[in-house]
């Protein structure tokens, strides 16, 4: 059997394969469910896939008499969007049979042109993790590392690896400390975190609801300004969503990065793997080679940031778990008795280690006598991050870091440390804390095989410029155009 | 006080523990932060049951956790005001119109157990004897 399959193209390259009538959007998705069904049971990148309500769906799009811009093309999407009818589990038991009875924003935005959806990729629980091991249906594997013993990164680790596998075209996931970008970079694909306010957080299911946006995760950046023009918008169902217009990302590409400015941060070097920061000063080369200006812009206050956000972040998260109590959704378990023991039977049967260890965290640093310590001290140490970067765009137009501090780490290796596993979020989680855009493409690979991915970041809503530099960049290297061999034996 | 105390009953006194607090917060030379007793009354504020070797395994990791977050205490944030959100957001109004929404019976039929168009639970009302 031939390694190849329609899903290796990107979703751009269908379109226009699909307008020149050279392709059928039925082939298309026949070619992707038969990539699934060869390899997702070695890489559990989806939780579950339903191929006769996919082919359904397609019928129904068909039928329809708008082409929209993504007509008949398949988009992945994580398992904490909600899809009206199917079921929606952030990768947890508290929330199995939870069928969904509406459609999250983005979801009807991607209906709306035509997209075929395709739910439910794998995730860590409640999003809560950085390799995709902490989800009750089993760790997702990453398609690189050909012993098959590598993390996708997370918590999107479900999206990015099909991404990368091509048992997706495209795929969204949502970012809350990094949960995009980390495991984009991990797998060797694009993934976008937006402006806070930029995409709507309707029917996203909450973790943080001041840190969370959804994105895309693709193969490379026009894919991403497509999907990212497509999602982007004020939402009057989600009142933190901004009435800001949406402007055409896909213009943003192929234009001239001369003269604009490239900020290189001092960063805490601190289990900075060396072939990453090799990685990550090779393509400094790269954007002050295609005429970028490289000026240095400290931020003095982003080695604070690890600890601010697991102090905020878990605190948000302990209030909105608050509503898995076997009442209202989801699953209750089943030993009878009192409401109180129903709430704790449910709670301690349905939620695995790591919600748990947050819900504490959370509910520790709110508690009466500590909350100025913890929770109000990091809400004015995020403060003075969101300055630092006010203060570097004053000087730059871009900012360059490492997405991840290592190339994708061993499974098991992280799972029983959880300080660990939070500190390979060090370079991702101050573009949430500070609401601002963060972009991460592959910019190389470790002599082992494994991709290293870059990040840049910008001010607020300034998501072209993003594109803009990432394009550029893509288009000066060929990193994005490896995949990783994956035949059915080997996996 | 209150529901939320976290506090084991003081035997000594307090301006003791007060001062006690004090110097560990200024010095962040906290070695435990949290005792086991401690986060097993946290598990119970969070609706969360822990015990044996779940409660051990769990507070430990907590406790490294907290000592690691310690390290925000040392940053000044004199006259800097809490970030509550990121964007200079005003208050966000909307003309207040009857739209379409989900019917009772559709939410009722989501939960684990329910009488449409009521959600059922264990009996919460006790009769006094």
């Amino acid at each position: 059997m031939s390694d190849t399959s329609l899903s290796m193209l990107t979703l751009h390259a269908l379109k226009r394969l699909v307008a020149e009538e050279k392709l059928t959007p039925q082939a298309i998705l026949d070619d992707l469910l038969a990539r699934i069904q060869r390899l997702n049971p070695a890489l559990n990148t989806y939780v579950h896939v339903d191929p006769d309500a996919l082919r359904s769906q397609l019928a129904d799009v068909l039928k329809q008499p708008r082409r929209g811009k993504l007509w008949g093309l398949p988009v992945t999407v994580k398992d904490n969007l909600c899809v009206q009818g199917q079921e929606t589990t952030c990768g947890s038991k508290i929330l199995a049979g939870y069928r969904a009875p509406y459609d999250a924003t983005v979801i009807a935005h991607l209906k709306a042109e035509g997209a075929i959806i395709v739910p439910r990729a794998n995730m860590d629980e409640f999003a809560f993790g950085s390799s995709t091991e902490h989800s009750a249906y089993g760790p997702t594997i990453n398609p690189w590392g050909g012993g098959r013993d590598r993390v996708p990164g997370g918590s999107s680790g479900g999206s990015a690896a099909a991404v990368a596998g091509d048992l997706a075209v495209a795929a969204l996931g949502s970012d809350t400390g990094g949960s995009i970008r980390q495991p984009a970079s991990f797998c060797g694909v694009v993934g976008l975190k937006p402006t806070y306010g930029r995409v709507s957080r309707y029917g996203l299911v909450a973790f943080a609801s001041s840190l969370d946006q959804i994105g895309p995760i693709t193969k490379d950046v026009e894919d991403c300004a497509l999907l990212l023009s497509v999602i982007a918008g004020h939402d009057s169902q989600d009142s933190t969503s901004a009435p800001v217009a949406v402007p055409d990302y896909l213009q943003s590409l192929r234009q001239p990065v001369k003269g604009l400015r490239v900020g290189i941060p001092e960063l805490p070097v601190e289990g900075l793997d060396p072939q990453v920061q090799t990685a990550v000063e090779e393509a400094t080369a790269v954007l002050t080679k295609l005429g970028m200006v490289r000026v240095p812009v400290k931020l003095p206050h982003i080695d604070k940031s690890v600890a601010t956000y697991y102090v905020v972040a878990t605190a948000e998260a302990s209030s909105n778990l608050a509503r898995y109590d076997g009442v209202k959704y989801g699953t209750r378990a089943s030993a009878a008795g009192s409401l109180m023991d129903m709430y704790l039977n449910t709670r301690n049967e349905g939620f695995g280690d790591e919600p748990k260890r947050r819900i504490l965290l959370g509910t520790y640093v709110l508690s009466q006598g500590y909350y100025d310590a913890y929770y109000l001290k990091g809400m004015k140490v995020r403060t003075l991050i969101k300055y630092d970067f006010d203060e570097a765009f004053q000087r730059c137009d871009v900012v360059l870091m490492p997405t991840a501090p290592t190339p994708a780490f061993r499974i098991g290796e992280k799972s029983d440390d959880p300080l660990q596993m939070y500190l390979s979020d060090i370079y991702t989680i101050s573009a949430n804390l500070a609401g601002i855009p963060a972009i991460s493409v592959p910019c190389g690979f470790s002599p082992g095989a494994l991709p290293i991915g870059m990040q840049l970041l910008a001010g607020p809503f300034q998501e072209e410029m993003l594109l803009r530099v990432a394009s550029a960049y893509e288009q000066a290297t060929d990193w994005h155009q490896r995949s990783p061999e994956l035949n059915a034996a080997k996996a | 006080m209150n529901t939320g105390q976290l506090h084991e009953p003081l035997t000594v006194d307090c301006r003791v523990v007060d001062f006690a607090k004090r110097v560990c917060y200024n010095q962040a030379q906290y070695m435990s932060v949290v005792s086991q007793d401690t986060v097993k009354q946290v598990a119970l504020l969070a609706r969360l049951k822990l015990e044996g070797h779940q409660l051990a395994h769990l507070a430990s990791q907590l406790d490294s956790i907290l000592a690691y977050v310690q390290q925000l205490t040392s940053v000044p944030t004199d006259h800097i005001e809490p970030t509550t959100h990121v964007l200079a957001l005003q208050n966000v109004l909307r003309p207040d119109a009857v739209k379409p929404s989900l019917k009772p019976e559709q939410v009722a039929a989501l939960a684990p157990a329910s009488r449409p168009p009521f959600v059922a639970v264990p009996k919460v009302i006790e009769v006094r004897r």
